[in-house]
Parts: C-alpha cells; sequence; structure tokens
C-alpha cells in the first residue's frame, strides 16, 4: 500500500491530469529548458515544497517514461585509507540518483571517483535521444567543502557529456563557484490556499469526507510542507475509520510533543539541575535521528512565543 | 655538559607514573640545545607485537592462556611490554583454574586509569593555593582540625598547572573535552558561568571535528582550551562536600547509536530523503499500523518512555511487550481483504544428485 505523498505525486511538469499544481510558471521554464540545451540545475527549497517532484517531472520531460524503470545499485568505492565503502544509488538508463554526503567526510571520494567515472561514460546511442545522461545529488547543501570544490572540475570539463542537478535546503551552504556554475531553480513552499486545493485534490481522488474545520487545521500545522499535510491527512482517515467529526485530533509525531515540554522545562527554571533534565531530554530526541537543525528550530520557536 | 669527556645517556621513560623524572619537564629546550643533546624517543610497542610476545610466552607454560584473553591483555597493556608480562603472570598463576580461559581476568594497568580520573577530578575542583593554610614543617604549632582555614578573599594561583594536568591525563584532547562536559554542571553551579564554560566546550567541538583545524593545531591546543576554561569558571564554584564520582561520557554511546540506527535507515531504498527520520517514519508507522520492533520506522518512532540507555536489545524487548498490550488494527472498510483459500504450506524436498547435470551444459 503506497503512502498518498507518493501514489499522487504529479508525473508532469505542464499537464491536465498529473500535472503539477502549483509554481506553474516555473514548472512552464522548466519544460522550456528541458527542450532547449539543459544547463547545470540547482533546485533549492524547504522541505515539503516539491523539490523532488520537480526533479523527476523534469527527468521524464527529458528522457520520457524511462526514467522511471530505476533499479537500486550499490556503489563500490575505496577510500584513501584504503576502506571499502558502499553508496546506494538509483539508476535508470538515463540518469544516476544518488546521496554522496551520507558517506560523511568520504564525500569528496565519492565525487572525485564515482561521479567523475559517471560523467565520463557517454549516453548510448546519442544520436536518438539526449547526448548527455544526468547525475542527481540529493542533499547538496550537507556535501563537504572539499566535495563541493571537487565537483567544480567535473561539472566543467564533462558538462556535454553529463549534466548535474543538485537539491538542497538551503543555498547558504552551497559555496559560490557552484552556484555560479548552476541554473538556481527556488521552489518556495506552497502558500496555505495551494496546500488547501492539493489536499481536496487528493481527499475528492480517494473518496472520503474530511470537514473544513480540520482541513483548515491540516494546513495550519503543515506550515507550507505539502508531505506533512498530506502524511497528516492520511494518518487522521487511519485513526477515524468510521469517519472524520469536525472536532478530530491532528496527530502530530511524538518527539513534537516532547520537544514542547522540553521548551517549557527550559522556561520553568534554570538550574543545574535542570539543565541536565533537559540534556537527557535532548539526548532522547537525538537517539531518534532527529535533525538537530530541526530541534533547534522547534525549541527556539517554542521559546519565542 | 660541555666539558664532559665521555658521553652521557639519560634513559628517562615520560610515562604517567615517573612524572617527576619526565624528560619533558626536566629538560627544557633551552638545555637541548646548549648541550648539543640528541633524543631519540621510542614509540609503545605495537597492539599485534604484543600479542605475539603474549601468545609465545604463554605457550612456554604448562597451561597457555586463550587466545581471547591474550587479545584483552594485549589491549589492556596499552604497548607496555612489561606491564603485559606482569599481567600474564598475574593470569596464569593462582588457585582458581578458571583464569586461563574464564571470563574473569586481573589487570595490572588500573593504577593508570585512576590517574586519568584523578586529573580530570583536579581539573573540575580546580583548587586553588590558600595562603592561610599553614605551613606543616617540624617546628610549626599543631593546628586542631575542627578548626576551619578561612578562604582567600581574591583569585590566588592554581595548585596544579592546567599543563601538568593535561600531560598526566593522558588524554585525546576530545575525549578530555567530553569528560569535562559530562561533569561540569555538578562542579559549576551558577548557570552564567555554566553557559561560559559550555560555550568554550562547543568552540573545542568545532575545532576537533573541523578536519582543517585538526590538523593544523597542536594537538593539546584544544585540551588547553577547555581544561583552563572549566579551571577558571570553577572558582568558588559550589563543590560537593564529598567527593564526587567522575561519570563517564554518554555521548559516545550516543553517538554509536545513532550511527547505528542511520546505518540502518540507510540501507532502505531511499535516496535524499532528509525528512524521512522525522516525519515520514512516525506518520508511516501510524499510517500502517506498524508494531514490528525490528522495522527501522517503528525503532524511529517508539515511545519516550523507552529510553536509549537501555540498549538496543532491551529496546526491543519493551516495544514488542507494549506491542502486544495494544489491540490489533481493524481492517478499514474500503481496504478488501484478500483471503486466499487452500493455500496450504507447500513443501520443498531437495535430492541429491550423483550425476552432475550441469556439467552438460
Amino acid at each position: 500500500m503506497a503512502l498518498w505523498v507518493d501514489k499522487y505525486r504529479p508525473k508532469y511538469l505542464v499537464s491536465e491530469k498529473n500535472g503539477i499544481d502549483y509554481h506553474l510558471a516555473q514548472a512552464q521554464h522548466l519544460k522550456f529548458l528541458a527542450s532547449d540545451c539543459m544547463p547545470h540545475l540547482l533546485f533549492c527549497g524547504p522541505s515539503g515544497a516539491g523539490k523532488k517532484t520537480r526533479i523527476k517531472c523534469f527527468l521524464r520531460e527529458l528522457y520520457g517514461t524511462g526514467v522511471d524503470k530505476t533499479q537500486l545499485i550499490m556503489k563500490p568505492f575505496t577510500t584513501p585509507s584504503n576502506r571499502k565503502l558502499e553508496i546506494q544509488t538509483v539508476s535508470s538508463n538515463y540518469h544516476v540518483e544518488m546521496t554522496p554526503s551520507d558517506m560523511g567526510i568520504y564525500d569528496r571520494v565519492v565525487v572525485q571517483d564515482i561521479v567523475k567515472e559517471m560523467a565520463q561514460m557517454s549516453q548510448i546511442d546519442s544520436g536518438s535521444q539526449k547526448s548527455f545522461k544526468v547525475v542527481v545529488l540529493c542533499e547538496a547543501d550537507s556535501l563537504t567543502r572539499d566535495a563541493q570544490h571537487g565537483l567544480r572540475r567535473t561539472m566543467e570539463k564533462y558538462a556535454n557529456n553529463c549534466k548535474m542537478i543538485l537539491c538542497c535546503e538551503s543555498l547558504s551552504r552551497i559555496i559560490e563557484p557552484l552556484q555560479s556554475r548552476c541554473i538556481v531553480i527556488n521552489v518556495p513552499a506552497p502558500t496555505d490556499d495551494e496546500v488547501t486545493k492539493v489536499l481536496r485534490n487528493v481527499i475528492k481522488k480517494e473518496e472520503f469526507a474530511l470537514p473544513d474545520a480540520v482541513l483548515q487545521r491540516i494546513v495550519e500545522k503543515a506550515e507550507g510542507n505539502l508531505r506533512r499535510a498530506i502524511l497528516m491527512a492520511e494518518a487522521i482517515r487511519m485513526e477515524n475509520e468510521a469517519g472524520v467529526s469536525s472536532n478530530a485530533q491532528i496527530p502530530v509525531p511524538e518527539w513534537e510533543t516532547y520537544l514542547q515540554e522540553t521548551s517549557r522545562l527550559i522556561l520553568l527554571k534554570q538550574s543545574s539541575d535542570m539543565l541536565l533534565k533537559v540534556r537527557e531530554r535532548l539526548y532522547e530526541i537525538l537517539s531518534r535521528c532527529i535533525p538537530p537543525a530541526v530541534i533547534f528550530k522547534v525549541i527556539s520557536f517554542q521559546i519565542n512565543h | 655538559m660541555q666539558n664532559l669527556w665521555h658521553p652521557a645517556i639519560f634513559c628517562l621513560s615520560n610515562g604517567v607514573a615517573n612524572w617527576k623524572l619526565n624528560p619533558d619537564r626536566i629538560f627544557t629546550t633551552g638545555f637541548i640545545q646548549q648541550n648539543g643533546l640528541q633524543s631519540l624517543s621510542f614509540n609503545p610497542v605495537a597492539d599485534s607485537f604484543v600479542k605475539k610476545a603474549l601468545v609465545r610466552a604463554s605457550g612456554l607454560l604448562s597451561r597457555p592462556l586463550s587466545d581471547a584473553k591474550c587479545n584483552v591483555i594485549a589491549n589492556e597493556a596499552q604497548g607496555d611490554l612489561r606491564l603485559a608480562m606482569n599481567m600474564l603472570q598475574m593470569n596464569a598463576i593462582g588457585p582458581n583454574s578458571d583464569r586461563n580461559s574464564g571470563a574473569k581476568m586481573v589487570f595490572a594497568a588500573k593504577a593508570n586509569r585512576e590517574e586519568t580520573f584523578h586529573m580530570i577530578g583536579r581539573i573540575l575542583y580546580a583548587k586553588r593555593v590558600n595562603p592561610n593554610m599553614p605551613k606543616t614543617g617540624r617546628f610549626a604549632p599543631r593546628k586542631r582540625k575542627s578548626s576551619l582555614i578561612p578562604e582567600p578573599k581574591e583569585r590566588t594561583a592554581l595548585e596544579h598547572d592546567p599543563t601538568d594536568i593535561i600531560a598526566m591525563s593522558s588524554m585525546s584532547s576530545d575525549k578530555l573535552a567530553s569528560f569535562l562536559f559530562e561533569n561540569e554542571h555538578v562542579f559549576c553551579s551558577d548557570i552564567s558561568k555554566y553557559r561560559q564554560v559550555v560555550e568554550n566546550l562547543s568552540f573545542c567541538d568545532m575545532l576537533t571535528g573541523d578536519w582543517h583545524t585538526k590538523r593544523a593545531l597542536p594537538e593539546e591546543y584544544v585540551a588547553q582550551i577547555a581544561t583552563r576554561s572549566v579551571m577558571w569558571h570553577n572558582y568558588k564554584g559550589s563543590r560537593p562536600g564529598t567527593l564526587y564520582q567522575v561519570r563517564r561520557p554518554v555521548i559516545n554511546d550516543l553517538n554509536r547509536d545513532i550511527e547505528m540506527t542511520r546505518n540502518e535507515v540507510r540501507k532502505l531504498p531511499l535516496i535524499g530523503s532528509e525528512s524521512f527520520t522525522y516525519l515520514n517514519a512516525p506518520y508511516q508507522t501510524k499510517i500502517e499500523g506498524l508494531i514490528d520492533p525490528r522495522r527501522v520506522e517503528c525503532f524511529l518512532s517508539r515511545s519516550f518512555l523507552i529510553s536509549w540507555k537501555s540498549g538496543r536489545d532491551q529496546i526491543e524487548d519493551q516495544m514488542e511487550k507494549s506491542a502486544s498490550l495494544r489491540k490489533p488494527r481493524k481492517i478499514p472498510k474500503h481496504v478488501v481483504e484478500i483471503i486466499e483459500i487452500g493455500d496450504e504450506e507447500e513443501t520443498w524436498d531437495i535430492e541429491d544428485s550423483s550425476d552432475d547435470s550441469f556439467d552438460d551444459f
């Protein structure tokens, strides 16, 4: 059973059916870029704004449905200290997708060896299709500076054979020379109206009734994160199988409530004992792999409000 | 020294045990240069060589020690061959026959470890010289034990030099900083002072984590910042009346746990899903009604009543218990249940074949 976020993900940049729902002018531009000589691209925007969806639609526009036939391949590589590591890649005949920052400080080796190796290989039968292939690098803002510098040369040297698509949340963590080599596509978070529109479409397709008051609360809670909004709608559907009443509780992950309580404790008393208690609580949240940036954001928001 | 006819050879150890005769302490750089001293330093013996020597020596005994035990001794000896041999001897003799292969182990290297904790204590207590303290001498009048010695009203010099303490702790900078971070809150009751110490410790953390800085700075630099910051701010702190137990930093265990979970997440067919751990996994567990503790989604969204400190196995046990108490989810009306009729378990028998028919291909 696929999650609604995957089931109702748009498939085309511009289309009546299964097309992208918002930032339509930008989608038109991307379609134009796909038909023209494609440059390196840098997609940037907050989580749940639709960066990956746009990248997938863009690739489909470039190569057709062939990009959907993907396989998971583990690429082995050796670090300078002779350590053998593997990186997970998703690849089709036309593109390769990976997250080099998963390898920590060895991301430089991934960029210099694996990406370079892919870039060196030409596209098969380039006469009947695009002459280049695409390498999608996710979480580019988590790449170390060394890796980003390593990428510069590869991007320039093999630009005819291979185009890069970088995906990141924060542009400020991408070095200037890399930014200048790409066309930056900023994907802002959808507005509340846009999120409401998408949610209504999903609800309609799933044929269930969601009161307007609940829908409104979901949109407010999602804070422009469409993925979160759809996940919340699906969770509320599963928790209320008989039907959603207008005062139904919006399900939130437990770590959020735990962080709210932690923020309350911070404000309650500033002493060594409380400090220790808060530290223990933060360790508890970290052990669940909640990113520190998210923890900081939630706590600072809670403390200020 | 320069007028000596015969060459003089100093043979000194720079170990913690003989700190008073440490060459780093007694020979200054100026003295070495002035007298043209050449220093030859010997590294600790590699663990593999210690192990080799232990196995050889153990083989000569009437009842040799197990391989695992030799490994433990080699690790504990920390490159000191003499210490390794002493430990071998300690573990090979005695009335307990299970010493040769059993789990019990007699360690001779305990003193060094105690020394390390002693040094951390020195940093945290940050004792300062008290000029009011009576000098203990042959003719000094004896003071009654119960009488209180007045504390000095201004910040006096430290009793122990921070550089000496760092050297004697024989710890790496990041390890020392993490020990100080773990225990500082008890020794520094003033929250504003604690904030400054923690700020410095996070600066140290940044220095030790950054690849370029780590290589560019001397090894001791970060330890110096951490130690001096703690010793400066712990002045007139509310020191515990009795001796306080120094706790091991839990951050290393936590990092190991996080890394283990991350590796599991990386095995999933996910590319660049940054929100998986904090958004997808908790909602997916709710939507799909997952209760299997071995599923990483379930593990990530476990209840906060189950602490990470209990360890992976305990966590899974507790999750299983709480899952068994939970009612099974009803199948929603819109989901059509597919029941396979006559679905008997199929059994397969693999017969051994004498002729290898694959050879024909």
